[in-house]
């Protein structure tokens, strides 16, 4: 009885060393990803804008990375790819490095192309 | 040794061959080289994206008012909450219960099809109101990434239904990563599509 809550209270860890997350962190990686979210759609729907706006740096910054945090936790918490992991790890995390820039530098373009439009 | 148990022996050999550490993160590897092509074709997708919005953004700006963004961050819940089933599922098989594992694999499952009625009434209220994939080029872009992801999900609750009928532990993990990588991939694309702009 013991052993079996340490297997579910702990972290399942395989013999590679690849770490699966334990049920309590699954659910507050869940908890976290949720809420954010949720903070995410009630801003989003109570901006109350007729005409379209452009978000400020500052504010799509913000957006993209809770989005890239909130995929950081699933690579590392669901999907498992913990520190066993090395090199594919940092592979993945510039992948969601590339995308963050990537769309915070096409923003800043379009804030340029429309300075007077960004709030 | 038969001609066939060789056969054998060499697949394992290679199937226990060194994946470049790939053999080390839970799962078949195949699944994780899948999973690595996969994320960089949403990748270029949503930097393509990024990239058109650049070349007309009042235009991507009009469009995207007509998101539905509620539906979208509920989609967003119902994968969160489907790819925490699929980590039990996980645990379960760990411990050896495989009646558990899958039940949350098909309660996984189920949060897929949820998150599909939900993309097919949104898919519908934009068909109702005359947009379509030749609209505009944001419409374009959406139908594209946002249908490309749905065949996905569909994918995923195929695979994850097939690893319920045989739930051992790499086929869990295997499966379970597949429907992960498709959850990861929403939570990026539903800020820079439905949120930036």
């Amino acid at each position: 009885m013991k052993k079996s809550l340490e297997i579910t209270d702990v972290a399942a860890i395989d013999m590679a060393g690849s770490c699966i997350a334990s049920v309590r962190t699954a659910c507050v990686v869940w908890g976290i990803a949720s809420i954010t979210t949720l903070i995410a759609v009630i801003l989003a729907l109570g901006d109350n804008a007729v005409e379209p706006i452009t978000l400020n740096m500052f504010a799509t910054g913000f957006i993209v990375a809770v989005g890239c945090i909130k995929a950081a936790l699933i690579l590392r918490y669901y999907l498992g790819l913990g520190p066993a992991a090395g090199s594919w790890r940092a592979m993945f995390i510039a992948f969601l490095i590339v995308i963050f820039l990537g769309v915070l530098a096409a923003q800043g373009v379009v804030i340029l192309m429309t300075p007077q439009a960004a709030s | 040794m038969t001609a066939q148990t060789q056969l054998s022996s060499g697949a394992e050999d290679n199937d226990t061959a060194s994946w470049g550490g790939l053999e080390l993160l839970p799962g078949h590897p195949i699944m994780w080289v899948l999973i690595l092509s996969e994320l960089v074709v949403f990748g270029a997708f949503l930097l393509t994206f990024s990239g058109a919005r650049v070349v007309d953004p009042q235009g991507f700006a009009q469009d995207q008012m007509q998101l539905d963004r509620l539906a979208g961050g509920i989609n967003t819940l119902v994968l969160l909450t489907s790819g925490l089933f699929a980590v039990f599922a996980i645990q379960a098989v760990n411990t050896g219960n495989i009646c558990r594992s899958r039940l949350w694999l098909v309660l996984a499952s189920l949060g897929g099809a949820i998150f599909l009625i939900i993309k097919m009434i949104e898919y519908r209220a934009k068909f109702d109101a005359g947009i379509g994939l030749e609209s505009s080029t944001f419409f374009t872009l959406y139908f594209l990434i946002t249908g490309f992801h749905a065949l996905h999900v569909v994918l995923g609750i195929g695979i994850l239904m097939v690893v319920a009928i045989w739930p051992s532990r790499i086929n869990v993990e295997t499966g379970a990563a597949f429907w992960h990588m498709v959850d990861m991939v929403w939570v990026l694309v539903f800020p820079v599509i439905y949120l930036v702009r």
